[in-house]
């Protein structure tokens, strides 16, 4: 979504940013603005430029072209030390010849405090990360985990204006970080610093953001809070990259009592109601399901009385969900339907080759403009 | 980890490799054994120990000039080859420069090309430009074969530095040269100290180099040299040279200590 | 571009900023000017040396005469030759004394592999002089290994050609050289990835055959690596035929000081060392070019 060169608006101000090595753009024209207060999630799949745009903010690349400015002040001559911009890195960045309290109260050494004034901030710092007491271990003691915390203790300590956080979370397994991704946020809201984040995982940028932008290739391609991200993307590579899709040639036919109407390959003429207006009649579109927004039924052997017949042939069971590949007549492509395991146990009794029928509400249709 | 050898055929490998050590140590633990020999032959059976050439080297006043001369070479030696040691290596793993591969190969040449001819072309390379040979000629040509030796020293221990940390002190607020003596300084302290000792003992050890390049002090090795001529001295340098095996063995085995830490299997 | 004052200094410390690389050749430059200086600059002095020739007393030109003069006299060829010969039989010696050596801790011993690489190399870090004297001792008339035979009965007189020879010179250099062996032999065993060495037995190769077909092949660089870097001082060395070496054992290093010492022609030296340094490249070169074209062959 780039717009050229806006005046900063936003608490950061991202300006027809590009970043080229050699030849190579990393970045190439971004423009965005960051709100104080917002949780941002810089989202795209390795090499998308959304470290190095990262590593931008807290100024350990300069930009080739393009502004940034944080709380309305320019940063293209400041240094990362005189940043009111603090970074947690990926790999932590532990001192590992410091202790704890000594990593938390490195970057105090300048602000000339007295001890007894360090020893309070580093300490309402710890009892922030929950690691009390913690003070006098030794680097090397730490669990992943830990030195997460640690890392973003440091980092908050100096009480910045932005925090960067560079896939703050893909070090630690499953459990631990679905609890960090929710502790993080927490954490936010209570301080009210503004988070800019980075990540791969889609999942954790829909958890904890406010906002998230995704980038390929260099270029920001859309932008927006998480629901409007998920439930209706513009673009079909965000709606391939957030959550698993559904996709669908189609034809635009026309209007029918209000509601457009596509004309696809393989699910015939369905109505949508989120189709843009600008789309006209013959225009070739794209259309996107959901797979927990297709209804699975199980289907008396003959043609279907409502909705799509099919027949399943795969099932994967997932625990709380069964995913449901179903082959629809007429052609070889396989939809996936995603339902609760509960009710898929109900619906689909027969297991593979049972006959299904497969329906949805036509608000759940999305249309992406352009084919494939 | 393979199993596959028989346990004789491991115990045979075990044999050898001991026997190889044995063939390593038996002349280099010659000179101390038989310093205490008394009979200026180096010879079987012993005769009986004395304490007699340890006293005579210690009261020999060349011996004493020689020792002092060594070591104002070694150690300014040693500063100055660590020093650029440290920013070569600081340069080569950090920067991201076109020809990294090629420069760190580049630095092994001294090494590769045979001492003589080394010390020949410095020869004739001080003599064009007119600077006449002494204890600084040999310093020179000193640093020169240390360089590697400190370089290579401290690589490994900038290998697995992590660069982020370099950052991480930058983003909290220090300057570059804070963030040098603050986070990147401790932590290849080891390898710097390592690189202080190997370095030390090179230049302390170093016999050829000096023994073209110096104009009329003599170091220690090459007063060692000068005495080989006479057998009635032999057990003197005997005990001379056990001094010297015995200090360079003590260093190198802290500086290998301090290079190989937190190393692992790595070498 | 930017909206910040453009002041020259201010130029000069975005570049400096920005640039990663000129930061990095500046730490590089005092370690590269001494290299240049010191190492580059005097051997090209040493290959202008050996150029000059003495027209008439007093009078320099640059000729190929000092290069006729070695050539000329088959003594010095032989040395040299000699030389040449010596080192390839220490280089190969040393690496197959060291070979066995390295593949048992790289591959047996499972606990702190370090120490035993630190024993084994401790002694190369002390005085070469000496311990190329302690052979001397061990090797000579009146030496140990003489003495101990006398003692132990098993001669009445003792060696002579222990020492003084071809046979003391190779094998005080394979002992001084170990070091050089070991690690590169070391390091290229320790690398093999021992799921290889599985996998060949699980295909059904015994060990002899496995270490045959995977772990020597695997382990090759290594050798290769062992055998140059021994080779190459070895040729020009000095130290160790002038003590051990006798007139049988003389190398090319005694001649070459002898140039500049005794009989204080420079040109003749550096002609000669210029001499030498082609042929060590010229043999590294065919021997590792034979080696490609073995393995050519073999594919």
């Amino acid at each position: 979504m780039s717009v050229g060169r806006m005046p900063q608006q936003g608490f950061v101000g991202i300006s027809g940013v590009s970043k080229l090595f050699g030849k190579v753009a990393a970045v190439d024209d971004v423009s965005l603005d960051v709100g104080r207060g917002e949780f941002f999630a810089l989202l795209g799949p390795s090499g998308c430029g959304k470290t190095t745009l990262l590593r931008m903010l807290g100024g350990f690349e300069i930009p080739t072209l393009g502004e940034i400015s944080i709380d309305g002040e320019p940063m293209a001559a400041v240094p990362p030390y005189r940043r009111p911009v603090n970074m947690v890195f990926q790999s932590y960045a532990i001192f590992p010849h410091l202790n704890v309290f000594q990593n938390i109260a490195f970057g105090l050494r300048k602000d000339g405090l007295s001890r007894a004034q360090l020893s309070q901030r580093v300490g309402e710092a710890l009892a922030l990360i929950r690691l009390e007491g913690y003070g006098e271990r030794a680097a090397h003691e730490l669990s992943g985990g830990q030195r997460q915390r640690v890392a973003l203790a440091r980092a908050l300590v100096k009480k910045p204006k932005v925090l960067l956080l560079d896939e703050p979370l893909g070090a630690l397994d499953k459990k631990l970080r679905e609890h960090m991704q929710i502790e993080l946020r927490d954490l936010q809201k209570a301080l009210g610093i503004t988070f800019l984040f980075v990540t791969h995982d889609q999942e954790e940028a829909l958890t904890m953001s406010d906002r998230i932008a995704v980038m390929s290739a260099g270029k920001v391609v859309e932008v927006g809070p998480p629901q409007q991200l998920y439930a209706a993307p513009r673009t079909r590579f965000v709606a391939e990259f957030i959550g698993t899709m559904n996709f669908f040639e189609g034809r635009m036919l026309g209007w029918e009592q209000g509601l457009p109407m596509i004309e696809t390959e393989r699910l015939g003429a369905i109505a949508a109601t989120t189709a843009a207006a600008e789309l006209s009649p013959g225009e070739t579109v794209t259309v996107a399901l959901r797979p927990e927004s297709i209804h699975v039924e199980a289907r008396n052997p003959g043609p279907a009385t409502a909705g799509l017949a099919g027949t399943v042939s795969k099932l994967a069971y997932l625990g709380d969900r069964t995913h449901a590949y179903v082959k629809v007549e007429g052609s070889d492509k396989l939809v996936l339907a995603a339902l609760p395991s509960t009710r898929a146990l109900a619906a689909i009794a027969g297991g593979q080759q049972a006959p299904v029928t497969l329906s949805w509400s036509p608000a759940s249709v999305i249309v992406l403009k352009g084919p494939r | 980890m393979t199993r596959d050898r028989t346990s004789a055929g491991v115990a045979w490998l075990k044999g050898y490799t001991i026997t190889y050590l044995v063939f390593i140590y038996l002349p280099v633990l010659l000179l101390p054994i038989f310093s205490f020999n008394d009979s200026i032959y180096v010879a079987l059976p012993m005769k009986g120990l004395t304490l007699q050439w340890w006293r005579e080297m210690i009261a020999q006043e060349g011996m004493h000039a020689a020792f002092s001369n060594s070591i104002s070479v070694a150690l300014p030696v040693a500063f100055l080859s660590t020093a650029m040691g440290l920013c070569a290596a600081k340069a080569l793993t950090g920067s991201r420069l076109p020809f990294s591969g090629l420069l760190t190969s580049l630095f092994a040449l001294p090494l590769v090309i045979p001492f003589i001819i080394l010390g020949i072309a410095l020869l004739i390379g001080f003599n064009r430009i007119g600077i006449g040979l002494s204890l600084y000629t040999v310093g020179i040509g000193h640093v020169l074969i240390c360089l590697p030796f400190s370089l290579f020293v401290l690589l490994s221990r900038f290998d697995g530095f992590d660069r982020s940390l370099e950052e991480a002190a930058l983003d909290l607020g220090e300057t570059p040269w804070m963030t040098f003596w603050r986070v990147t300084f401790p932590i290849v302290l080891p390898g710097v100290i390592a690189s202080l000792l190997l370095t030390f003992t090179i230049s302390f050890d170093e016999f050829l180099l000096a023994f073209f390049l110096t104009g009329s002090k003599s170091t220690l090795p090459l007063y060692i040299f000068s005495q080989l001529r006479f057998p009635a001295k032999l057990p003197a340098v005997l005990a001379l040279g056990s001094t010297v095996l015995i200090g360079t063995f003590i260093l190198v085995a802290i500086a290998e200590r301090l290079r190989r830490q937190e190393g692992g299997t790595r070498s | 571009m930017t909206g910040s004052m453009t002041i020259r200094a201010g130029w000069l410390a975005r570049t400096w900023r920005a640039s990663p690389a000129l930061r990095g050749y500046a730490l590089l430059a005092p370690a590269l000017v001494l290299l240049i200086v010191v190492l580059l600059a005097p051997v090209i002095l040493l290959v202008g040396t050996s150029l000059m020739v003495e027209a008439d007393p007093a009078s320099w030109t640059l000729g190929l005469a000092n290069y006729q003069a070695f050539f000329d006299k088959p003594q010095y060829v032989a040395v040299l030759a000699r030389s040449i010969g010596i080192a390839s039989i220490v280089a190969a010696l040393t690496v197959l004394l060291a070979y066995p050596a390295a593949y048992f801790i790289a591959f047996h011993v499972h606990g702190n592999k370090m120490i035993w690489l630190i024993i084994i190399t401790l002694p190369f870090w002390t005085s070469y002089l000496l311990r190329v004297f302690a052979w001397k001792l061990i090797l000579g008339f009146n030496g140990v290994v003489n003495s101990a035979l006398i003692f132990f009965g098993l001669t009445t007189e003792p060696l002579e050609a222990l020492l003084y020879n071809s046979f003391a010179v190779v094998l005080t250099l394979a002992h001084a050289w170990a070091a050089f062996a070991i690690l590169p032999l070391f390091v290229s065993l320790q690398k093999i990835d021992r799921s290889l060495i599985e996998a060949a037995q699980d295909l059904g190769e015994g060990p002899v055959m496995t270490f045959l077909r995977v772990t020597l092949p695997l382990s090759m660089p290594g050798i290769v690596a062992a055998l140059l870097l021994v080779f190459i001082p070895t040729v020009g060395d000095y130290v160790t035929p002038k003590l051990v070496g006798g007139p049988n054992g003389l190398m090319i290093g005694s001649l070459i000081q002898l140039s500049f010492g005794q009989l204080d022609n420079w040109p003749l030296g550096a002609a000669i060392s210029v001499v030498s340094m082609l042929v060590v490249t010229a043999v590294v070169c065919g021997f590792l070019l034979g080696l490609e074209g073995i393995k050519k062959a073999l594919a």
